[in-house]
C-alpha cells in the first residue's frame, strides 16, 4: 500500500508541473512571439512481481508475469515551435517571420535568439529589442531616413525624403537542426544548447527559413482554450491521484483494524 | 489454523497488490502511449477453496490464480490532435521500435524530437527505426504519410518500422517503452496506420479506475472481517471446548 502511494504522490507531483507549465503558458497568451511548452510524461519502473514463464503450484508455467509499475514522472517540457498567428500593425519596425527561423540579438555580448519582432530604433539609429539589445548585424538607420522598407528576403533599405537609397543591408536570419532544444532565458529569448546544435545562419526565403513580413507581428502560439482544457483534465488528474492515496490510507487503517 | 484465515489472507495481499496496479494506472492518466494493466481477482477466492490441495501442499498459494488474470490492456488510448509534425499516433494495432540500451524496445508514445544530429529520436533521445535503421531527417521539413513513410522536403527518406506484438508476449520496461518475452521475434505488421500531428494518450479510464479503487477498498474490508470472525471463532470454541454446561 505504501507502494500505491508513492505512485499516486509521483501522479500528483506529475500534474503539479502540467498545471505550471499551463500557468506559464496561459500568462503569455499575448506575449509577441512566445512559443507554447507541453509537459510530457512517461511510465517509471516495473517491479517485477512473478516472472514469466515462472512454475506455478499446479506445476505448469505460468504465461504471463506480474509487474507493478511505481507512477509516473515528467520526462520533457517540450517547446512548440508552430507557427503562431500574424496580425498586421502596420508599424515599419515591426517584423514578423513566416516559417522556420529566428533574429539574433545580442544581449550582454552574448548572442540569443528570438522571434519577437517587435523592433524599435534607438536614438544612436540602431534597431534594438523592447530591451534595448541590438539586432544583429549591428546597423544603424541614417537620421535623413524617413522610410524602411524590408522586403520578404530580408534586405533592409532606407529611403529619405526625395526617394533615394541612403544605406541598406541584409537580416540573416538562423536555423537549428532541434528548436525544441533550446533554452528559453525570458524576454522571449533564446540560447542554443547541445541538443539544439550551433545556430545555421540563413538567407530569409531559401532552404528551410521562412520569410519576414515587415508590418506583421507573430503572436504567442498558445491556444486559450487547449490550455483551459488541459487545466481542467490537470486538476481533476490530480484529484483522482489524491483518492488513490487516500484508499490507500483506509486500508492501512483496516490492516490495522485486524489486531484489535 | 484453518484454510480460511490464509484464504483471507491471501486475499487482503491480492487487494493490496490491485491497489498498486490502480495507483500506477491512474498516475499515468497523461502519459502519452501509456498502456493499463489490469488484475482481476473474481476467480480467486472460489479457485482456492475447490481446488484439491496436490500432495505436499498444505496451503493453497494464490500466485497461479492471479496470474491468468493479468494482462496489458492494449486497447487504443484517445487521440489528442497537437498539429506538432514530429507527433505521430498509431491507429489501431502495432508498436514503433525504438532502438535503446539493451537492444529493441517498443512504444506507443509518438512525441518525437529531431535530435542535434537530425535523426528521428524519442523523448530519451533513443533513435526510433526505419525499415533502414535510424531515420535520418536533416533539416528539411517533414512529411509523414499515412503509411508511414518519411518524406523530408518531398524527398522519401525511410519508412516507419512498425511491428506487431501479441498481448501475452508484452513486457513493460518503463520509460513507456516495452519490450518482448521469451525471444519472441515481432513481426512487421501489415498495414499500419499512422496519423501525423496527432498523439495517442493514455488509455486509462478514470471512472473505471476509481471504481477499482472502492471495490479494491470495500472487497479489502471484507477480508478483515472475515479475518476478525475466524478468529474470534477459533476464540470461542477454545474457550468452550472442553468446558463442561
Amino acid at each position: 500500500m505504501i507502494r500505491a502511494m508513492w505512485s499516486a504522490a509521483s501522479g500528483m507531483n506529475a500534474q503539479q508541473m502540467l498545471i505550471d507549465v499551463m500557468a506559464n503558458n496561459l500568462a503569455n497568451v499575448n506575449s509577441t512571439g512566445f512559443k507554447k511548452s507541453r509537459t510530457e510524461f512517461e511510465d517509471l519502473f516495473y517491479q517485477i512481481y512473478k516472472e514469466t514463464g515462472a512454475p506455478t503450484s499446479a506445476g505448469s508455467t505460468s504465461p504471463v508475469g506480474i509487474e507493478v509499475g511505481m507512477g509516473t514522472r515528467p520526462v520533457a517540457v517540450q517547446k512548440i515551435f508552430t507557427q503562431g498567428d500574424i496580425v498586421q500593425t502596420n508599424n515599419d519596425m515591426d517584423i514578423a517571420i513566416e516559417g522556420d527561423g529566428f533574429f539574433q540579438i545580442m544581449q550582454e555580448n552574448n548572442e540569443v535568439y528570438t522571434r519577437d519582432g517587435a523592433f524599435k530604433i534607438d536614438a544612436d539609429g540602431y534597431i534594438v529589442n523592447a530591451r534595448g539589445d541590438r539586432l544583429q548585424p549591428d546597423f544603424a538607420v541614417p537620421s535623413t531616413t524617413t522610410d524602411v522598407v524590408i522586403d520578404k528576403g530580408g534586405t533592409i533599405t532606407c529611403l529619405d525624403s526625395g526617394g533615394n537609397t541612403v544605406a541598406s543591408a541584409e537580416i540573416p536570419i538562423y536555423t537549428f537542426t532541434n528548436p525544441a532544444g533550446l533554452k528559453s532565458i525570458g524576454g522571449n529569448c533564446y540560447t542554443p544548447t547541445p541538443s539544439s546544435g550551433d545556430a545555421l545562419q540563413g538567407v530569409p526565403g531559401i532552404d528551410n527559413c521562412g520569410t519576414l513580413s515587415q508590418g506583421y507581428l507573430e503572436m504567442s502560439n498558445v491556444d486559450a482554450i487547449e490550455e483551459m482544457i488541459n487545466m481542467i483534465a490537470g486538476q481533476r488528474a490530480y484529484e483522482i491521484n489524491s483518492k488513490t492515496i487516500r484508499t490507500a490510507d483506509t486500508m492501512l487503517q483496516t490492516a490495522s483494524n485486524i489486531v484489535r | 489454523m484453518d484454510q480460511g484465515v490464509y484464504t483471507a489472507a491471501a486475499g487482503a495481499m491480492a487487494m493490496e497488490l490491485r491497489l498498486a496496479v490502480i495507483a500506477n494506472n491512474l498516475a499515468n492518466v497523461d502519459t502519452v502511449g501509456f498502456k493499463k494493466d489490469h488484475v482481476n481477482f473474481e476467480k480467486y477466492v472460489k479457485q482456492l477453496e475447490t481446488l484439491p490441495l496436490a500432495e505436499g501442499e498444505y496451503q493453497r498459494v494464490a500466485e497461479d490464480v492471479i496470474t491468468k488474470e493479468y494482462y496489458i490492456d492494449t486497447a487504443q488510448g484517445s487521440s489528442r490532435l497537437t498539429g506538432n509534425p514530429l507527433d505521430v499516433a498509431l491507429i489501431g494495432d502495432g508498436y514503433f521500435a525504438v532502438s535503446a540500451e539493451g537492444g529493441e524496445r517498443y512504444t506507443r508514445a509518438g512525441s518525437f524530437q529531431r535530435s542535434v544530429d537530425g535523426l528521428l529520436v524519442d523523448q530519451q533521445g533513443n533513435s526510433i527505426q526505419g525499415e533502414g535503421g535510424d531515420i535520418q531527417l536533416g533539416k528539411g521539413e517533414v512529411v509523414i504519410a499515412r503509411d508511414g513513410t518519411v518524406n523530408v522536403d518531398g524527398q522519401a527518406v525511410d519508412k516507419l518500422k512498425v511491428v506487431d506484438i501479441p498481448e501475452d508476449k508484452l513486457v513493460k520496461s518503463g520509460r513507456n517503452l516495452f519490450e518482448v518475452s521469451d525471444g519472441y521475434a515481432p513481426v512487421a505488421a501489415e498495414n499500419p496506420q499512422i496519423e501525423q500531428g496527432s498523439l495517442e494518450m493514455s488509455n486509462v479510464n478514470a471512472i473505471q479506475e476509481m471504481l477499482g479503487l472502492v471495490e479494491t477498498q470495500r472487497a479489502y474490508e471484507m477480508f478483515q472481517k472475515m479475518m476478525r470472525t475466524l478468529n474470534d471463532a477459533y476464540g470461542q470454541s477454545m474457550r468452550s471446548v472442553g468446558s463442561v454446561g
